[in-house]
């Protein structure tokens, strides 16, 4: 069952028919408590939904649903929308208007099938694959502050699982593509974490700095 | 392809202003100052988005939406007004069936959250399926190296 989660009744029961369309089960709901009122293990496979509907809606799914793929879909691609958003739990972000139904229901099935890093068109940020040095700024932030900000454990792996992380960065469309900013996942249990810090104190747009590509080297390192 | 807006309002600076706000948000943007105009995009090509003014000289946006309503149900309409009573409000919603009523002076977030809101609305009733985004490329490209 993919839960479809909207302020507006009819944009998510339109989104419903669509999905019911392409052989899923899905549900529309309008309000918080009625999304949250049927989350339960194992029944629900997905749950899409708008951030607007409700404060902190993100984090309540994930509450109740750790390792349920949460696509948040919203009219916001403000990169602290976006990050927040990513923060709670989502794992993936998709703005209205700029993502097609299509792409959508695209983006559903890579999450259903554990491809948490594949990125369609109209998803906020584009994906940026391949291997990227970070440099971090050390009169704002180091190496260390930046593994706990992220939840990192020792050989900077996942905390929870010790699974390998990802960086993810994604474009921010309202500054014309010049800006990133980042997330770590985990590979493995696609835990998503923002270096909270960094978004806290500079500000999301200027955590660009802090997460440069460059060129990539043989061997990866430089 | 990016969603087609249509933009009426009688004031050539306002629909300016709205088509540069909508354009940088990403849409296909026509922007025209009066009814005949409009009608004759409406003629050419499929519009996701009408936004139109209520006060013009020659029709009101109430009654101009309406029109669309009839002749292009599945174009998502949007009302622009610096002042609405119950009767205009009343009639936006019973005759033109807009999607969003909207004040002026606008915030520039809130009205592209809602043009977004209305051509997703589009989208999910029309085969198209129009995207601002062009073909994928890669992100890379925008990096600026330091």
């Amino acid at each position: 069952m993919i839960l479809v989660a909207d302020p507006m009744r009819l944009t998510a029961d339109l989104l419903c028919r669509r999905l019911r369309a392409d052989g899923f089960e899905a549900l529309a709901f309008a309000t918080a408590a009625g999304v949250l009122g049927r989350l339960g293990p194992g029944r629900v496979r997905a749950v899409i939904v708008d951030p607007a509907l409700s404060a902190g809606i993100v984090a309540k799914i994930r509450a109740t649903l750790p390792k349920t793929p949460i696509l948040a879909f919203g009219t916001s691609d403000r990169p602290q929308d976006v990050a927040s958003a990513l923060a709670e739990g989502a794992n993936a972000f998709l703005v209205k208007g700029r993502a097609t139904p299509t792409q959508l229901v695209s983006r559903l099935n890579a999450l259903l099938d554990g491809d948490p890093a594949k990125h369609e068109p109209g998803d906020a940020g584009g994906a940026m694959e391949g291997s990227y040095y970070i440099h971090v700024d050390a009169r704002s932030a180091d190496a260390p502050r930046l593994a706990i900000d992220v939840g990192a454990g020792a050989g900077f792996k996942c905390a929870d699982c010790g699974g390998a992380l990802a960086l993810y960065l994604q474009r921010d469309i309202g500054r014309w593509g010049k800006w990133l900013f980042g997330t770590f996942g985990c590979l493995v249990c696609a835990k998503r974490r923002v270096p909270a810090r960094h978004i806290a104190s500079i500000g999301a747009s200027l955590i660009e700095p802090l997460l440069e590509p460059v060129a990539v080297a043989a061997g990866g390192a430089r | 392809m990016k969603p087609h807006v249509l933009v009426l309002d009688d004031e050539p600076a306002v629909a300016r202003a709205i088509k540069r706000v909508l354009t940088a948000a990403g849409f296909e943007v026509e922007a025209v100052n009066d009814a005949s105009s409009a009608r004759a995009k409406l003629r050419e090509r499929v519009f996701a988005v009408v936004v139109s003014d209520e006060r013009m000289p020659e029709i009101s946006g109430v009654d101009f939406l309406a029109e669309c309503a009839q002749e292009y149900p599945a174009t998502i309409r949007l009302l622009l007004t610096g002042y609405a009573d119950a009767q205009t409000a009343a009639n936006a919603v019973n005759r033109a069936e807009i999607f969003r009523l909207l004040f002026k002076p606008w915030s520039e977030a809130e009205f592209i959250a809602a043009v977004r809101e209305a051509a997703w609305r589009h989208s999910l009733m029309d085969e198209d399926e129009p995207t601002v985004e062009g073909p994928p490329r890669d992100i890379a490209e925008d990096v600026e190296p330091n």
